[in-house]
């Protein structure tokens, strides 16, 4: 793997390693104290048996010995971005968990941020930069939730700026950790594939060009992402594989379980129509439940154009056909309704909603819409 | 950095206000005192003293505020247009803020502040809490409570007073950490909310 490391020297996922210079002592300080702030963030994601799930699929791919020494958090950020600190602090975004179709597409990227970890590619990058630069400005980095007002391409690949050579490293460095954890190879150019899709998606509704191949970090990236996602399937079908590898399509599913409708609301919210529509309809090719139609409905009702609440309605009564219909969609096809003039319909879905949720943090707003009072 | 203060100047802190504070004058709000806000036709009145910024985060807003704004803060939205955002936005194209429209819905003035803050705050967790009908000035509209926290991992609550009045957009909002400082001003807020009135 690791063309520019010297054998001698120990990797960072050995265990017992320890900063080697001054220079990389201040640097784990440094992260030692941003890691701080992240532990006690409110946006990290304690669900055990999620964490344990994500930790999981990382260490079947480098193995348990390098896997002890990464820590990983999950924050509710719903951004696509993972990322990881020369210390062994991992973060993965939930807007990640969103957007990874299987086991093995999340691997890919768990495994294409260890590389960066391990071939040390950001100490590289302080050392080269330290003449003109002292740590802090170099860092730069305030961790996710300070980067709140980012705007979501502002906040991808926020923490280190890699080279050319350095995002090919890890490339390559993601393929071999997925062969090593038995998981197909292949899925690291999907990865891509997806992000670019969803990019195009995005630029169309909002009518400006797709960010896909422009630099920025690690989702956008030195090596265009289209170079990069050929690259990486040519250095999957390389791969002399004895058996194929596994997705784990199911596994996954099942594993981010109760998040999935929290993750598609974050999303959901983020105005973002064309890029939620996309993701929307791409989990929907697993099957249409009531949860996705429900957020398609949301989805529609908030961009609110010319037919929308009509299309909104239609989403919200499809959901209701299914057994997990959330009770929300009676709240939304009665509001999509009320907006296109059928006041009294709109009404009586209102007031269905409030028989099943009579609870409802906007029970008495409702109540009122619905004629009640 | 302005358009937002009030969200944004709490997660970001005192670096990023400390450019703007050497602009901002504060002009005392007397106990008692009734007066136009945001350079609208609105009137409020205060029964504790406030201090009122003259710097303005736009021409719709007004900021006031007694300790500081990261732990007391009110402002005042007025005569927001159709078509117009509550906060300037800073990447129209890549981060559109959601826009407010005069036929919307009194759950869709809830959805307007919440997904603006969504976008606004990016990563933090916002939630609204009780929605309930009400009036301001005189006019029907909401009031609901919100909570988040910020990256500062600083927990906040705010309150929510809004109406549309022919047409325009009115707003009056309050928000404080969740220790101490929210229970210390929220009835005194709401109060200035219940004073609001359309100079006619």
């Amino acid at each position: 793997m690791a063309a520019a490391q010297d054998d001698a020297a120990p990797l960072p996922s050995a265990h017992g390693y320890e900063p080697q210079d001054s220079v990389e002592q201040g640097l784990w300080y440094e992260m030692a104290q941003q890691e701080k702030l992240i532990a006690e963030s409110k946006l990290v994601i304690d669900d055990p048996e999620l964490n344990q799930y994500v930790r999981g699929v990382l260490c079947r791919s480098v193995g348990e010995e390098r896997c002890a020494a990464t820590r990983i958090y999950i924050v509710r950020v719903p951004y696509f971005n993972a990322s990881m600190a020369p210390n062994g602090m991992m973060l993965v975004y939930s807007g990640l968990l969103l957007r990874m179709r299987n086991e093995a597409q999340l691997a890919a990227v768990l495994g294409h941020e260890f590389t960066h970890f391990e071939q040390q590619h950001s100490l590289r990058l302080f050392k080269s930069a330290r003449k003109k630069t002292n740590l802090l400005s170099f860092l730069g980095f305030v961790p996710i939730p300070y980067f709140a007002m980012a705007s979501q391409f502002a906040l991808i690949g926020s923490v280190f700026s890699f080279n050319r050579d350095m995002e090919r490293e890890a490339d390559a460095g993601s393929i071999e950790e997925l062969v090593r954890g038995g998981y197909d190879p292949a899925q690291a150019s999907v990865v891509w594939r997806q992000l670019g899709a969803e990019m195009d998606a995005t630029a169309k509704e909002r009518d400006h060009k797709s960010r896909k191949n422009k630099n920025g970090g690690m989702f956008g990236t030195h090596p265009r992402s289209t170079d990069r996602m050929e690259t990486l399937a040519e250095l999957a079908r390389a791969q002399a594989l004895t058996e194929p590898g596994v997705t784990n399509a199911a596994e996954y599913r099942a594993a981010l379980g109760d998040w999935w409708p929290k993750l598609i609301d974050d999303q959901v919210r983020m105005q973002d129509f064309g890029a939620s529509e996309y993701l929307l309809d791409s989990l929907a090719l697993d099957g249409w439940s009531g949860q996705l139609l429900h957020a398609k409905g949301e989805l529609y009702r908030a961009r609110g154009k010319d037919g929308d609440f009509d299309k909104a309605a239609e989403f919200y009564r499809s959901a209701m056909t299914y057994d997990d219909a959330p009770a929300l969609a009676w709240r939304g096809l009665g509001l999509a309704l009320m907006k296109q003039g059928q006041r009294a319909e709109g009404q009586a879905m209102l007031r269905e909603y409030l028989e099943r949720e009579p609870d409802a943090d906007d029970a008495a707003l409702l109540a009122m819409m619905a004629g009640e009072s | 950095m302005r358009r937002s203060k009030f969200l944004v100047g709490v997660l970001l802190g005192l670096a990023v206000l400390a450019p703007e504070a050497a602009h901002a004058r504060w002009e005392l709000v007397d106990r008692g005192e009734t007066r136009k806000v945001a350079r609208s036709d609105v009137r409020v009145t205060a029964s504790e003293e406030w201090n009122r910024s003259t710097t303005r985060p736009n021409k719709w807003t007004e900021i006031w505020t007694q300790d500081g704004t990261s732990l007391n803060e009110l402002l005042f939205f007025a005569r927001i247009k159709d078509g117009k955002p509550l906060f300037k936005e800073q990447d129209k194209k890549r981060a559109p803020l959601p826009k407010f429209e005069s036929d919307m819905l009194p759950t869709d003035l809830v959805e307007l502040f919440r997904d603006t803050a969504q976008i606004v705050l990016g990563g933090a967790q916002f939630e609204t809490g009780t929605v309930e009908p009400s009036t301001l000035a005189g006019y029907p509209g909401v009031h609901f409570e919100y909570s988040y926290s910020g990256g500062d991992n600083l927990s906040k609550r705010g309150e929510v007073r809004a109406a549309i009045i022919d047409g325009r957009l009115y707003m009056i909002t309050f928000e404080a950490p969740r220790i101490h400082y929210f229970d210390e001003t929220i009835d005194e807020a709401r109060a200035i909310m219940d004073s609001a009135r359309i100079a006619g």
